[in-house]
């Protein structure tokens, strides 16, 4: 071992860095304490899973891009000014500073197209809730509608543009961020349903952001979904092969039960991190609707409380079904059960955010108009021969 | 599994660079090499949970696992299989040589820069890849290369023989 040092102290260097190191090492532990308590580590952020994708080191580097500008800010507006427009609505003296100065900050934060398309999500999702808020309020005029929406739309669009630059790289991590936002948006759109009231003006106002959400949902209608998904289709978006691959071996076999799935091939290293990291993103949302859940309960009256709780039970149900189908390795099975739980709970953490600042009850009328459409949304059945068709 | 738990923690401390470094250099591929190694821990895991009694030492444990996931990946990509490879060679009974002739080798080839000589390791074929990197780069002695990649020490040692040969010759080549 005292030779060939020349390549030994050459293969040396090739290290990972202690960022990717520790990334792996916080998804290791996650992994070790086990889908049996999945909701246990709340210090376990997504930052794990980013790295995980191979692009979470790169979030250091942004601190030092983003000193310069964060002086600039607090120069010209002060950081007390900066931190005051941050809950500021159309209307209000700051809410120019909240979006061209704090939000063009945050814009300037993300490099990576991973992070630019958060951004933007998050960005477009902040349009709507502000729009819910005056909506609720009965204050949404007709040009702030019109201007929430379009700013609304822009922010979406480029959320989707990097997802689909995420794609071409990575295609799990661009369903992801697809499946997130989605999700998002169409507990917005069933939101801003119920909002939709008061005067004529406040009415047509809220029905205008309504639809340009909705639009962006794609799951208002299966039609529009299937469309989308066959849009899609074509950039690799692995979650969504996997639940192909599920749909066509079920075809296949008549018979198959989950269980039998366990088809032994060199996919499978791939596909078990693929569901394990669904797994791990949907306990975590799930952590986070179940804090959202404990932190407004006391606001809650008992019907939304039981609505909640069957939701809550809902998730949990599948996300043991999918710890349950990941222990005899059907990881196409694991990833749709996982893949729903994680829909369902940042449905839920929507709709419980939304409500802890409106002051009318959301919740019930919500829910009561998912289940009256539950006849066929039972975990997409109506999507799959969309997508297969698309093939 | 608390105390399972902390001695992953600590192997995963101790051996991830090595593991990683190995994937790098076999893969060519650094994002491929991080998921193999963090496939490697999570596959161990499972593995011990469920009893794993026959992992008397965790290392070779560990490099055994990941060769197995490395090998599905060349599979993947369509490569001969190092089994198929290993057979066609290793029964050639000249290849068994003394141990001051790898000794002249190993000082031929640790003459070269180490750049150039890693590049050219890269390169090599498998299974000579494969025992040069465990023999040379993770430094593990022929038993322990044995042990992890289910041969027997003299097919290690004609593995590796071999490969500095070869290695040798590429880089005499390139000169």
């Amino acid at each position: 071992m005292d030779k060939l040092t020349n390549i030994q102290n050459e293969a040396h260097k090739l290290r990972m860095t202690p960022a990717e190191k520790t990334a792996m090492k916080a998804l290791l532990r996650k992994y070790y304490e086990g889908p049996a308590r999945p909701i246990s580590s709340p210090y376990f952020s997504f930052f794990a899973l980013r790295s995980f994708s191979g692009v979470g080191t790169y979030q250091f580097l942004h601190a030092r891009v983003l000193a310069p500008l964060a002086v600039l800010l607090v120069v010209f507006a002060g950081a007390g000014t900066a931190a005051a427009a941050q809950g500021s609505l159309p209307g209000d003296l700051l809410y120019p500073v909240k979006v061209s100065i704090n939000e063009s900050i945050e814009v300037a934060l993300a490099t990576t197209p991973v992070a630019k398309a958060e951004v933007s999500a998050k960005l477009a999702e902040r349009r709507v809730e502000e729009a819910e808020t005056l909506a609720a309020r009965g204050d949404l005029d007709t040009q702030t509608g019109q201007a929430l929406a379009a700013n609304f739309e822009a922010h979406a669009q480029s959320a989707q543009d990097s997802a689909d630059t995420v794609a071409t790289d990575d295609p799990a991590a661009a369903a992801q961020l697809r499946t997130n936002l989605d999700s998002s948006l169409s507990a917005h759109g069933a939101i801003l349903a119920t909002l939709s009231g008061g005067t004529t003006e406040n009415k047509e106002a809220t029905d205008v952001v309504a639809t340009a959400v909705l639009a962006r949902a794609d799951s208002g209608t299966p039609v529009a979904l299937g469309a989308s998904l066959a849009k899609t289709a074509g950039s690799a978006n692995q979650a969504m092969t996997m639940s192909v691959s599920v749909a066509s071996s079920a075809e296949a076999t008549d018979t198959a039960s989950l269980g039998d799935a366990a088809i032994k091939n060199e996919e499978n290293p791939k596909q078990e991190a693929a569901a394990i990291k669904i797994q791990v993103r949907a306990a975590q949302e799930l952590v986070d609707a179940r804090e959202q859940f404990e932190a407004g309960k006391d606001k809650l009256d008992d019907t939304s409380i039981t609505q909640v709780s069957g939701e809550f039970v809902e998730i949990d149900t599948l996300m043991d079904e999918g710890s349950t189908t990941l222990a005899v390795n059907d990881y196409a099975g694991a990833t749709a059960k996982f893949n729903e739980a994680l829909k369902l709970s940042i449905k839920l953490e929507v709709l419980l955010r939304a409500q802890s600042k409106l002051d009318r009850n959301i919740i019930t009328p919500v829910l009561d108009q998912e289940n009256e459409d539950d006849g066929d949304s039972t975990g997409g059945a109506h999507i799959l021969p969309a997508v297969l068709n698309a093939h | 599994m608390e105390d399972l738990q902390h001695t992953f923690e600590a192997a995963f401390e101790a051996y991830s660079d090595e593991l990683f470094r190995h994937a790098s250099i076999r893969l060519s591929d650094r994002e491929r090499a991080m998921e193999l190694t963090q496939e490697t821990f999570m596959k161990v895991w499972v593995y011990a949970q469920k009893g794993g009694d026959d992992i008397r030492d965790l290392r070779p444990f560990l490099y055994r696992t990941l060769r197995n996931l490395i090998i599905d990946e060349y599979r993947k990509h369509k490569a001969v299989s190092l089994e198929a490879m290993a057979e066609r060679h290793d029964s050639d009974v000249e290849d068994f040589l003394t141990p001051d002739e790898s000794n002249t080798l190993e000082a031929a080839v640790g003459r070269f820069e180490g750049t150039q000589a890693l590049k050219a390791l890269e390169q090599l074929a498998e299974p000579y890849r494969e025992a040069v990197v465990m023999r040379y780069v993770d430094g593990l002695s022929p038993q322990e290369i044995a042990e992890a990649i289910e041969v027997s020490e003299n097919v290690v040692s004609v593995r590796v023989h071999r490969g500095l040969k070869k290695l040798k010759a590429m880089l005499d080549e390139q000169h």
